[in-house]
């Protein structure tokens, strides 16, 4: 360590008791130790003397009050951007609830028009196009072969005798009504552990 | 130090309500504030907008303040740690050339130091201090100016003793080199 290493560490009473006390008798015997230490001393002497407090008074009497006033302005930023927040999710949401609202409204059967908008015979067009019509009749073909099938096998009639039952009654009057509680319970049983489709 | 019985009571009545009570605070501790920041930074306008920089933040963090520390001693860390971001914000900025490099020096008109003399003394410490790296120039102002034991000054930055005796040493060193010729 040299002496303006020591110097510094004197000043700053950082050596330890041994240190020191070496330290001091050394300056005693050195004439250009002291000249070193003093110099030091000067420099600290200076610095301290270039600092300053002599400010405005007034600039610190005001510094709360124009304080304040900055944030009451931050204040009113920030309740400003909460409220533009705010706005722009409700446009969102808005916008987004719509879209939903709109669409349940709204079938779109292809080309923009509402189901509701069509006229009967321009909604027949559109079953007979999408083949639903048809999807129906073949539904009832296969429901009808199902039921003369049972109601040949139950009562032993020929597939003529049943159809002209069928068409004598024009409708009007169902298989039904000729069988008795426990026939009827056993065409039930077989229709419903039938395997239809 | 500040009376740390005042401090807790203007605490307890600012965070129950009373916005006076921040006044008070602020009246207190602005100027050991602006100060430190001035030797910081170097000059006024920054040293202003630091003061402005750690009012807000007390202002926003006072009600969680649990006195773990002195309220002195929490302001100083505050100051502190705004002062050394504050610099090296303004460093990136000159970098980039967002700001020009004489900007933070005009003291001229916007200084709150009205005597011709103490004004060339400050401009001519802060103009030395400048001339030390930040950390260094933080301890040698808390330990020469603000005259902080090492315990103290490590409670406030959060370094080790050791590594703030060898900053001071270091900052003591190159000042003496700049200032033995004047």
């Amino acid at each position: 360590m040299n002496n303006k290493d020591k110097i510094i560490l004197y000043m700053d009473n950082q050596l330890s008791p041994e240190e020191k006390q070496k330290f001091e008798e050394d300056l005693q015997n050195s004439p250009e130790l002291q000249h070193e230490l003093e110099n030091y001393k000067e420099v600290f002497q200076k610095i301290n003397l270039m600092n300053v407090h002599s400010a405005d008074e007034s600039y610190f009497v005001n510094n709360v009050p124009a304080f304040r006033e900055k944030l009451e302005k931050k204040r009113k930023i920030y309740l400003y951007k909460r409220l533009i927040y705010a706005s722009s999710a409700a446009v969102i949401i808005i916008f987004v609830l719509s879209l939903f609202l709109f669409k349940n409204v709204e079938t779109v059967p292809g080309e923009g028009e509402s189901l509701t908008s069509l006229s009967d015979e321009q909604i027949n067009n559109l079953a007979e196009n999408y083949n639903v019509l048809e999807a129906d009749t073949s539904l009832s073909a296969i429901a009808d072969s199902v039921w003369d099938e049972l109601i040949v096998d139950e009562f032993n009639f020929s597939y003529e005798n049943a159809d002209s039952i069928l068409h004598s009654f024009n409708g009007s009057i169902s298989y039904a009504d000729y069988l008795n509680e426990e026939e009827a319970s056993l065409v039930y049983d077989r229709l419903i552990n039938k395997e239809f489709f | 130090m500040p009376d740390t019985n005042n401090d807790f009571e203007l605490v307890r009545s600012f965070v129950s309500g009373n916005e006076s009570s921040f006044n008070k605070i602020a009246l207190k501790y602005q100027e050991k504030i602006y100060w430190h920041a001035r030797k910081m930074a170097g000059n006024h306008l920054d040293a202003d907008e630091i003061l402005q920089e750690v009012l807000l933040v007390l202002y926003g963090k006072l009600k969680n303040f649990r006195f773990k520390s002195s309220l002195y001693t929490w302001i100083y860390r505050i100051t502190a740690t705004r002062s050394i971001n504050f610099i090296k914000r303004k460093k990136v900025r000159q970098f980039f050339s967002l700001e020009d490099k004489e900007t933070g020096s005009l003291t001229g008109g916007n200084d709150i130091i009205k005597n011709l003399e103490d004004k060339e003394k400050l401009k001519r410490l802060e103009s030395v201090l400048q001339e030390i790296p930040v950390k260094q120039r933080e301890v040698f102002i808390m330990r020469n100016f603000e005259e902080l034991s090492y315990e103290e000054i490590a409670e406030i930055t959060g370094r080790s003793i050791g590594g703030l005796k060898s900053n001071y040493f270091h900052a003591v060193k190159k000042i003496y080199e700049l200032m033995k010729d004047e």
